[in-house]
């Protein structure tokens, strides 16, 4: 099974990351306090892996 | 760099997705495209985890056939300090049950963790007595284990995604495709041959002093012996 390359751009991953807090309702630090609360769902979980990856991608926290 | 960096994160991601299909049984039912890694590049930084591009997946843990645990995975990268070499800046790896979200067992790295050791287990397993401990000498920590990172070994000793997976297999008695020990001996030793030559750089000294033990002849540069990386021996 050969690995998928995706070029990803800057409007694409601040549209993600807008969207994903909009659709749980919550703040990034409320999603983390949750998370470090082990109040969070799986999907919370998820959310949170993914916004932490937008993060890096836009060279925020690398 | 950009080309470079391309095939070096591309081809270490298809170590990774090799070594999961040569270790991991997977369901006949199951949807293949979930075991299927993906590489995001985005300027010099590079993620590769299984999952679509807008959603982390996991990879599921089978045991005697049934699906009953995931394994999650990431790592993040980008090239090294010397702009030659491919880098992990940070790296999870992490074992849930299907029964709840939270992880059962997760080992995380980050290069640039100060308050934290850079490379550490977080175990999900509260104790009554590690809560009472933990509230009695500690009163700015919450008590919980899961709270507690413990070190392992730092940024070139910590383990490898193959040791993680030996452990679900000898522990956890997680379902394995034959010749699966032989794969993962093979994939630790490229990742100890790797750390081994970046150990000889952080310390050139000493290495060239062990070398020099074994027999071999090793002559400083002309400009003198390079200076160790204390941060790297020093950090936790």
């Amino acid at each position: 099974m050969t690995v998928t390359v995706v070029n990803v751009d800057v409007d694409d991953l601040v549209r993600d990351r807008r969207g994903l807090l909009e659709s749980l309702h919550l703040t990034e630090s409320g999603l983390r306090e949750r998370v470090d609360n082990e109040t969070a769902t799986r999907a919370e979980r998820t959310a949170l892996d993914r916004l932490e990856e937008i993060a890096f991608l836009l060279g925020e926290d690398t | 760099m950009s080309s470079d960096l391309d095939r070096a994160s591309t081809e270490f991601a298809q170590d990774i997705q090799d070594l999961l299909e040569t270790t991991l049984p997977s369901r006949d039912t199951a949807d293949t495209e979930l075991r299927r890694l993906t590489v995001l590049q985005h300027r010099e930084w590079r993620v590769i985890r299984p999952g679509t591009a807008a959603r982390p997946g996991s990879v599921e843990l089978l045991h005697e056939g049934k699906h009953i645990a995931d394994l999650g995975f990431s790592f993040r990268c980008a090239l090294d300090q010397t702009g030659k070499y491919l880098a992990v800046r940070k790296s999870t790896f992490q074992l849930t049950s299907v029964q709840e979200g939270a992880p059962l067992l997760r080992l995380d790295f980050d290069h640039k963790a100060h308050s934290v050791p850079t490379a550490h287990w977080n175990v999900h397993a509260e104790r009554g007595a590690t809560s009472v401990l933990l509230a009695r000498c500690n009163r700015k920590h919450d008590g919980l284990l899961s709270h507690v990172h413990l070190p392992v070994g730092g940024t070139r000793y910590r383990p490898c995604l193959e040791d993680f997976l030996q452990m679900l297999f000898v522990e956890f008695n997680i379902d394995r495709l034959s010749g699966w020990d032989t794969r993962l001996e093979a994939g630790r030793e490229r990742w100890r041959r790797c750390q081994a030559k970046t150990t000889a750089r952080d310390s050139p000294e000493d290495a060239a002093e062990a070398l020099r033990n074994l027999g071999y002849q090793v002559t400083p540069p002309a400009e003198g012996n390079l200076p160790a990386n204390t941060n790297a021996l020093q950090g936790r």
